[in-house]
Formats: structure tokens, sequence, C-alpha cells
């Protein structure tokens, strides 16, 4: 039977820090992914991921025993996000933005009897849409949809995780969700603008994070 | 009802919430075409895999965390403080009022002549304290009225603190 989380953490605390690396090999491919649909970036999501660790690392003498390790990393994960993209938007000016990445396309190494080309072509284009569509909601609507859709965590996870109420979650939820709908399928002009990431504007009226 | 349709997708509704948004939804076009809509998005976002790590991801973590302790290492012990306990208020609060009491003590003595007894050091104490603040107030009002008769003689004048014990 795998350890328990908290008997790893008890360990850890005691000086066994060797056996951090027991949750990291858990924990990292979740925190990665996040950081991958929040940022848009394989080296970014790389960056925010070493951060989310080492910073629960150096938190580990203050982990309270009474909420599970799993969302008290996530809330340190949407920490991490949220101060990357800041500083990320921030620093965008004074530097050319880079091209969003592809995404990796499984589907191009198609065999015999797949799909065809044109298929995995019409796939791929659906995916860059969805994937900049995506990357193009303001990140306080992008992440809990991230969490929800890519982690499957529930809405008190989240809530706990962003340190909103639940009520919250499930409107910027259903908002990210129709903001999305609309850029993909181009209503409201298809264009979504994020000035600030904190609103979304659509044609022209503006919609602040609750 | 459009927000419970997203709970809905989500999972996060009772059995009986379910049931109720489902019998909703079987009088209502409108919000069955909402969740429709909402169901949508789900599948367009199950485009997007998940990606694995990279491989060194691990090892740069935990070299990370290798060099976070040796920084922690460097630092001298006195970094961490013991947390402050409640006795220790009170003691301290204690060590202040006799501080206090001492200071009044002798402070009074030293501007009183009288310091023979307890209660003649006691009455020396307030004696002096009384005499002390009566001649700053004598100084306070001197430099109201330099003040009222030199440079606002036209404007309102100050008026003068009234010294309680009439000196």
């Amino acid at each position: 039977m795998p350890e328990t989380d908290e008997l790893i953490i008890h360990k850890i605390i005691q000086g066994d820090t060797g056996s951090f690396g027991r949750l990291v090999e858990r924990y990292q491919h979740q925190i990665y992914n996040l950081a991958l649909r929040m940022s848009g970036h394989r080296e970014d999501a790389r960056d925010i991921t070493q951060e989310t660790f080492i910073k629960a690392f150096n938190s580990l003498p203050a982990f309270r025993f009474e909420a599970s390790f799993k969302t008290w990393l996530y809330r340190i994960a949407s920490n991490s996000c949220l101060d990357y993209m800041r500083r990320r938007n921030r620093d965008s000016a004074r530097r050319i933005e880079r091209p969003p990445e592809e995404t990796l396309d499984p589907l191009e190494l198609v065999p015999a009897g797949g799909p065809g080309p044109e298929e995995s072509v019409l796939k791929r284009e659906s995916r860059e849409a969805v994937k900049k569509a995506l990357e193009r909601l303001p990140d306080l609507y992008r992440l809990p949809l991230v969490m929800l859709h890519y982690q499957g965590l529930s809405y008190q996870e989240i809530a706990t995780a962003m340190a909103i109420p639940e009520k919250t979650v499930a409107t910027r939820l259903y908002r990210a969700k129709k903001m999305l709908k609309n850029c993909l399928t181009g209503g409201d002009n298809g264009e979504m603008f994020a000035g600030d990431k904190k609103t979304g504007q659509t044609s022209g009226w503006r919609m602040h994070a609750l | 009802m459009i927000k419970k349709l997203a709970k809905l997708l989500a999972g996060e509704c009772t059995p009986s919430e379910e049931l109720a948004i489902r019998r909703h939804l079987g009088n209502c076009p409108g919000c069955a075409a909402e969740l429709e809509d909402l169901e949508s998005v789900g599948l367009l976002l199950d485009l997007l895999e998940p990606e694995p790590p990279p491989a060194d991801l691990l090892g740069s973590i935990m070299a990370g965390i290798e060099n976070t302790s040796e920084d922690k290492n460097k630092l001298p012990a006195l970094r961490r403080r013991p947390p402050y306990r409640p006795a220790g208020l009170f003691r301290d609060l204690a060590v202040a009022a006799a501080a206090a009491l001492t200071v009044f003590w002798l402070g009074g003595s030293l501007l009183s002549p009288i310091t023979s007894s307890a209660d003649g050091k006691l009455s020396g104490a307030v004696n002096g304290y009384i005499r002390y603040t009566g001649v700053a107030v004598s100084r306070t009002n001197e430099a109201v009225s330099e003040l009222n008769s030199g440079l606002f003689s036209s404007a309102g004048k100050f008026s003068p603190i009234k010294n309680k014990t009439g000196k």
C-alpha cells in the first residue's frame, strides 16, 4: 500500500528531505499541466512547476494537517501561476512576444489505417484554436476552468485553492465557458480581448472578475 | 438555473438537485440548449490532451531544494525565535509597571527637596510633579502672551492654559 502524503510529510519534517521527491513524482504531472494550460509555454510551465514545489518544500513546516496536501499544493500552484502571469504581462511590453507553441500532435504519427491526413490537419487546427482561445481568457477565469476540466478538482477544492467562495467559482466557470464558446464559434465578433488580465472584454462590454 | 447547469456538468449536484434540473430541462428548451452549449465547450477542451512533464524536472526541483537547504544552514541559529507566550506578556507588563513606578518615585524625589520618609517621599514626588507642571504651564502661557501681543495683534488670540491647581 503506497504511503500517504501526510506520512511522507512527517518524514520530511523529521529530516528525510529526500522523501520530498516522492511527493514531486506524485504531483508533478498535474502541476505541470496546470501551469502549461495557464501559461501556454512549456518553458514557463517548467519554471512555474519548479517554483511551486520549492515553495511547497520551504513551507512544509507551516503545513497544518487539517487540509489535504493536494489542496494545499494547488493553492501554492494557483498563486505561482497568477504571479508568473502578472510578471510576464508586465514584462511583455519590453520584449518581443514569443509565438505560441504548437501543441504536440500524436496524430501526426498516425499508423496505417488510422485517420487520414485531412482529419489530422483539421484536428490540429481545432486544437490550436482551442489553445489560443483558452490562453486569451482572463487569468482569473482560465484558472478555475483548467482546474475543473483538466485537473478534475471539485468546486470546493478550486474555492480553497483560489481562496474564493464556491459561488464565485461557479460564476467564473460559467462565464469562462461562455467566453470560450463565443470566441470559438465567432459570436460577438469572435474576438476576445484581455487588456489587463483581471477583466475580459467582449464586443465593447467589460466583465470584471468576481 | 444557468449556473446550476454548469454545476450539473461538473458533477457537483446532489441527486435531488440533479433530478430537479433534469425535470426542468424536460420543459425548458432554452435551458436544454444552454446545457448542450456548455457540453460542447467541454468537448472542445478535451481536444487538448495532457502532456508529460520534462524528464529532468524532478532532478531540477530536487537540486533547487538542495540549494535552498544549504542557504538555510548558513543562516545564524537565532533566525527562528521561539513563539511569544502569554506568560511572558504578563511578566513584561509587570516589569514595565515597576519601572514606571520607580521613575515616578525617583523622578518626583529629584524634583522635590523632601526625601526623608516614605510618606514624605510620596508627597515630595507628587508636589514635585505639580511644581514641574506648574512651571511648564507658566512658561507656555508666557509664550502665548508674547505671540498674542507681537504677531497676532489683529487676528484671533490664543487662550492661556488654565492650571487646575490654580498655580
